[in-house]
């Protein structure tokens, strides 16, 4: 592993939490713009203070100190047991600088799935709950997760665990699709479902269009997302999967590629389905490409990347209508359907296309198994301690401030205090 | 003997829970004919068309709304089940075909758990019909 490759990458994470801040504001309502963009502000603050502080200890790391279960004869790795606080960080830097790169990454990325629910809460999830809700995530509900896919825990150790004759691989997620989108949208698919509709979105059977107010910063965070994803996915590469050089290029022009085939599929989508492209759904189809190509990084040809993400790009476009139209789920900025779909098929597509290092199968079986957990037994768990929070720190703003705009209502002043607004009436479906 | 009556006892109380839940859960549209059905509140138990119906408006919303709630947690342990079927299905089975299917099985159970929770929101959401 190049140290200095590898700080460069982390280095360019935050460009991707800029990018997905932009997004989702941009995507809501100009009366809670910058309550928006404080919440995503103030989830990176306390995800990187909860994580460093708690989090990062039951992360842990591959080779190091952890939790383990017996059962079946089996040892099962389930939670990290890194020095909390962490202790040690500085003494650990003579012997290497591993543990604080992981640190570094582990800091950014828990930020970054900390912004995916403030999409979809957008307009009415209150600040407070915000940070309460990122609080939960980076202490108990990300290092879960991160220590069982990077961390050496049992999802990664599948096959010696469970299948040494048959070579059962271990579950890959080479650049946090699973690990990082998969777990925000599954977080945001429970806040949608706590925080309910806004206000006159659902009126008299009929769901009510509310556009973004400001597509221009939504198609730019775009732009700057791609710089982040081609961070986030190297850094992850070399820090979990060892990649060599090549492998890191080969990310990078993967990383491009996805974006733009989920981006042109969303266009040609939009363009046939609406006859004019929609600009918010080919953003989220840019994103929704991105995420699903983070699954499986420079492993994969570009040509497989780029049938991944058609689908990815297609897929959102559809799963958008569905969510909101038949299943009542006000998402403003389209969180669910790009980080919990496009990730749970970019999981599934990885042990579709992937390089046979195993029989085809036995890499599909893996990857399922990934899911099964991610949906039977993360989404649960964080639905709950939602909902457990939501009763301490109620998520939802009031009526009216549902009507005023969360910048009156949360921070006293709005975002745009020279315009005049009057965008109480929506034209319905 | 206290071990035979033990697990007579937990069964039991396993069929009331499900005789229970079914019960009360068969009541959420009502039957078609208006027959007897039942839901849990005693106050609301109706025999017969048009006879007995004790239910005001307001407890009609809190049974409406403990219903949603057993529905949404019958939904999370559905989910819960899946993930072990699919978990279990390492521990107990070496075949690689074996396992998919009950992996994929595991899913088609999470899948079933998520549909129920999305129902729970969806007629929270549409209101009393």
């Amino acid at each position: 592993m190049s140290l200095s490759l590898c700080l460069m990458s982390l280095l360019l994470i935050p460009f991707a939490a800029a990018g997905l801040a932009l997004l989702q504001q941009g995507l809501g309502r100009s009366r809670s713009a910058a309550q928006a963009m404080l919440g995503s502000l103030c989830a990176l603050a306390t995800a990187a203070i909860v994580f460093v502080l708690l989090g990062s200890a039951w992360m842990g790391l591959a080779g190091g100190a952890a939790h383990v279960l017996h059962l079946g004869g089996r040892t099962v790795n389930w939670l990290g047991a890194e020095p909390l606080f962490a202790a040690g960080i500085r003494g650990s830097l003579t012997a290497g600088p591993g543990r604080a790169l992981v640190l570094a990454f582990g800091m950014f990325a828990v930020g970054l799935c900390g912004l995916i629910p403030i999409n979809a809460g957008s307009d009415r999830w209150r600040l407070a709950a915000v940070c309460a809700a990122t609080a939960l995530l980076a202490a108990i509900l990300f290092p879960l997760m991160a220590h069982w896919v990077w961390g050496g825990g049992w999802l990664a150790q599948l096959g010696p665990l469970f299948g040494p004759l048959s070579g059962l691989p271990g579950f890959t997620d080479m650049g946090g699709a699973a690990v990082i989108q998969v777990t925000g949208g599954l977080c945001a698919l429970s806040v949608a479902w706590i925080v309910g509709p806004r206000q006159g979105k659902y009126t008299e059977g009929s769901a009510a269009a509310i556009p973004g107010h400001n597509i221009v910063q939504v198609l730019f965070g775009c732009m700057l997302a791609l710089i982040g994803w081609i961070g986030l996915e190297a850094a992850a590469a070399m820090l979990f999967y060892s990649a060599g050089l090549g492998q890191i290029a080969l990310t990078v022009i993967n990383a491009v590629l996805a974006g733009s085939a989920g981006c042109l599929a969303a266009v040609l989508t939009t363009r046939l389905r609406y006859r004019k492209p929609d600009a918010s759904l080919s953003a989220n189809g840019w994103i929704a490409g991105l995420v699903a190509g983070s699954a499986g990084g420079g492993r994969l040809a570009p040509v497989e990347v780029i049938l991944i993400a058609l689908v990815a790009g297609t897929l959102v476009t559809f799963l958008v209508e569905l969510l909101e139209l038949r299943l009542l789920i006000d998402d403003p900025g389209g969180a669910i359907s790009v980080h919990l779909g496009a990730g749970l098929w970019g999981v599934l597509a990885y042990g579709l296309f992937a390089p046979a290092t195993a029989p085809r199968a036995e890499l599909l079986l893996s990857q399922l198994i990934g899911v099964a957990t991610l949906v039977g037994l993360m989404f649960p768990v964080i639905h709950i301690s939602h909902r457990l929070l939501n009763r301490v720190i109620p998520f939802r703003v009031d009526a009216d401030g549902d009507w005023q705009g969360m910048d009156i209502r949360e921070l006293g002043a709005g975002a745009y205090p020279e315009f005049v607004l009057h965008a109480d009436e929506f034209t319905p479906r | 003997m206290p071990t035979t009556a033990c697990i007579a006892g937990w069964v039991g109380r396993l069929a009331g829970l499900f005789v229970r839940f079914f019960g009360f859960y068969s009541s959420a549209a009502g039957p078609p004919s208006g027959g007897p059905h039942l839901c849990r509140p005693k106050a609301c138990i109706r025999k017969g068309r048009g006879e007995g119906r004790l239910e005001s408006p307001h407890s009609k919303d809190l049974l409406a709304k403990d219903r949603e709630l057993r529905v949404s947690w019958f939904g999370y342990l559905l989910m819960l089940s899946g993930w072990l079927l699919a978990a279990a299905a390492l521990f107990l089975l070496n075949g690689v075909g074996e396992r998919l299917l009950f992996v994929a099985a595991g899913l088609m159970v999470e899948a079933l758990g998520l549909g129920l929770i999305t129902y729970r929101y969806r007629s929270l959401q549409r209101g009393p019909q």
